[in-house]
C-alpha cells in the first residue's frame, strides 16, 4: 500500500514534467514568454538548491517541472534530500501567461537519507507534498522574474525503515521565486 | 484553518487513510493538588502486545506558555508505531517557578512507572522527550532526576527522588542556564523561571543546568539543534561525550525551531522548516538502539 501511494504520486509528478517538457509552447503572439527557468535562494540557508523549468501550455496555463537537492544535517550527522516535483498554474489575467497573479497545485516528492557518523546508515523516509499555491509574479526588465507565494496543504512522511507509521499533516509554504524569462 | 487543512487532505486521493488508531486518553491527572497544570494526555498503540517503549512528552513555551496538545500529532504517530506516549502539562511561571516545573516533570515520570501494568508500560523502557524549553526539562530529568533538592512530594514519588529514564531526546533547548542568561535578549524573561537574576541565585542557575549534572553513566542522549544553535547545546554534546556516555547531536541547516509543530513552512523539501525529515529518522534510529520498537510500524494512517 505503502508503495503504491508513493508510486501514484510519483506518477502524477512524472505526468506533469512529461506535459512540461514535451508540450510546445503554447502558440505565440508577438513577444509572448516562452519559458521561465527559475531558483529558490531561500533553500541556499538549508544547504540545498532548487531549479524549475516553466512554459505556457495555454495563454491562461502553464507547467512546470521542479528538482531539488539538500545536504542539511550537521554534527554527528550527514544526510541528502532529492526532490522532483511539478506544477500546474493558472494565470489570473486574461493574456497574460507566466506574469501577474496565479493559482497553483504542486505535488512533489523527497527522499532523504541520514547517515551516523559513527554508525552508519541511519534510515530514510520519503515525503510526499500535495499543495494549492497562491502567487505573483513580478517581471523586471522584460526577463528577471520575482515570484512570492504562499501554499496550503499536506505532506505525507513514510519512513523507509517501516517502523515510524506513516503520518500525514497540513502545512503551510512561503515562497520566494527568482528567475529568467525568455 | 485547522479545519480548511483537515479538509484539503481528505480531498486528495493520495492520502487515502487507513490506520489503526491509538486508544487516547486526555486529562489524565498526575498529580491532582494543581489540577490542569498537572495533566496529561495518553496515547496507546491498539494491540495487546503488552509492555511497551515508551515516550514521555514535554512541551515548549518558555517555561510561560504552551500545552501538552503540542504533540498530539508526534503522539498519535509515536503510537501507532508501537509507543505508549504520555504527553504532560506542568506548573507554569508564575506558578511554575523553578524547581517546581521539573518536580511535575518527575512525578509524571513516577506515575507511569506506577501505573506501567495499567497503561502496558515498560517501566525500563521510558525515554524523556521535549523541545524548547521541554526539551530543557527533559534534559534535567535525564541528568537530575536522582537529586534530592528536585523531588517531588507528589503522592506518586513520595518525596523520593526518581530513577533516571531510559534515554533523552533534547530538541532545541538550552542546557546551561548561565550561558542562556547572559546571551538572552529578554533576561527578564529568563529570570521568571528563577525567581531572580544570575547574580541572585547562581546556585539555582547551576542546579537547573542540565550541563552541570553530566556523569559517567548518564542515559543515551540526543541533542536536536536548530539552524542557529543557542543554549550550549554543543558543549553539552562535549561534555556528555567527554564523560564517555553516548550521545548524537543533530543540527539541520536552515530549520527553525526543531520539532516544534504549530507552523511547518517547508518550501520544495529545500527551505527551512521545523519539523524535518532528518529529525524525525534520528529519532527512529536513537529509539532503536537505545529502547528498541514495540512492533512494525502499519502501514499508512493520518495525524
Amino acid at each position: 500500500m505503502r508503495s503504491l501511494r508513493s508510486m501514484t504520486s510519483l506518477v502524477k509528478c512524472l505526468a506533469i514534467a512529461a506535459v512540461v517538457l514535451g508540450s510546445p509552447a503554447a502558440r505565440a503572439e508577438p513577444d509572448a514568454p516562452t519559458d521561465v527557468i527559475a531558483t529558490q535562494p531561500l533553500a541556499l540557508v538549508a544547504r540545498g538548491v532548487s531549479v524549475s523549468y516553466e512554459r505556457p501550455l495555454t495563454d491562461r496555463l502553464s507547467a512546470a517541472a521542479l528538482g531539488g537537492f539538500r545536504a542539511a544535517a550537521l554534527g554527528d550527522y550527514g544526510s541528502t534530500t532529492g526532490t522532483a516535483g511539478a506544477e500546474l498554474h493558472v494565470w489570473l489575467r486574461r493574456s497574460s501567461v507566466l506574469r501577474g497573479p496565479y493559482l497553483g497545485l504542486h505535488v512533489s516528492a523527497g527522499y532523504t537519507r541520514l547517515t551516523d557518523d559513527v554508525m552508519g546508515y541511519a534510515g530514510a523516509s520519503t515525503g510526499l507534498t500535495q499543495r494549492i499555491d497562491i502567487g505573483w509574479r513580478f517581471v523586471v526588465h522584460r526577463h528577471l522574474t520575482i515570484t512570492p507565494s504562499l501554499g496550503l496543504g499536506c505532506r505525507e512522511d513514510i519512513d523507509m525503515r517501516g517502523q515510524l507509521a506513516t503520518t500525514t499533516r497540513g502545512m503551510a509554504a512561503i515562497g520566494l521565486e527568482v528567475g529568467w524569462m525568455r | 484553518m485547522q479545519v480548511l487543512v483537515h479538509r484539503l487532505c481528505l480531498m486528495i486521493p493520495v492520502f487515502a487513510l487507513g490506520c489503526v488508531a491509538p486508544i487516547e486518553h486526555h486529562d489524565v491527572p498526575y498529580d491532582p493538588r494543581f489540577g490542569d497544570a498537572n495533566k496529561m494526555d495518553l496515547y496507546l498503540p491498539a494491540d495487546d502486545a503488552g509492555a511497551h517503549p515508551t515516550v514521555l512528552f514535554i512541551h515548549g513555551g518558555s517555561w510561560s506558555g504552551g500545552d501538552k496538545t503540542h504533540f498530539v500529532n508526534a503522539g498519535r504517530r509515536l503510537a501507532r508505531s508501537g509507543f505508549v506516549v504520555a504527553s504532560v502539562n506542568y506548573r507554569l511561571v508564575p506558578d511554575g517557578v523553578f524547581p517546581n516545573n521539573i518536580e511535575d516533570c518527575l512525578c509524571s515520570l513516577a506515575y507511569l512507572r506506577a501505573h506501567a501494568v495499567e497503561y502496558g508500560i515498560d517501566p525500563g523502557r521510558i525515554v524523556v522527550m521535549g523541545y524548547s524549553a521541554g526539551a530543557h526539562l527533559a534534559s534535567l530529568v535525564g541528568l537530575a532526576s536522582e537529586r534530592s533538592e528536585l523531588a517531588s512530594d507528589c503522592e506518586v514519588a513520595g518525596g523520593q527522588p526518581v530513577a533516571p529514564p531510559a534515554a533523552v531526546i533534547s530538541a532545541s533547548g538550552p542546557q546551561d542556564m548561565r550561558t542562556f542568561w547572559r546571551d538572552a535578549g529578554d533576561k527578564a524573561g529568563v529570570e521568571k523561571i528563577f525567581g531572580g537574576s544570575l547574580d541572585e541565585l547562581p546556585d539555582a542557575y547551576d542546579l537547573g543546568s542540565p550541563r552541570f549534572h553530566v556523569r559517567p553513566g548518564a542515559p543515551p542522549f540526543l541533542l536536536l539543534a536548530d539552524a542557529i544553535d543557542f543554549g550550549g547545546i554543543e558543549d553539552m554534546r562535549s561534555a556528555l561525550a567527554d564523560a564517555g556516555n553516548d550521545v548524537r547531536r543533530l543540527q539541520v541547516a536552515g530549520s527553525l525551531h526543531i520539532l516544534e509543530q504549530h507552523d511547518d513552512p517547508g518550501i520544495y523539501e529545500a527551505g527551512m522548516a521545523s519539523e524535518t525529515p532528518e529529525a524525525w529518522i534520528a529519532i527512529e534510529d536513537f529509539l532503536v538502539r537505545t529502547v528498541g520498537m514495540a512492533v512494525t510500524a502499519p502501514d499508512g494512517g493520518g495525524s
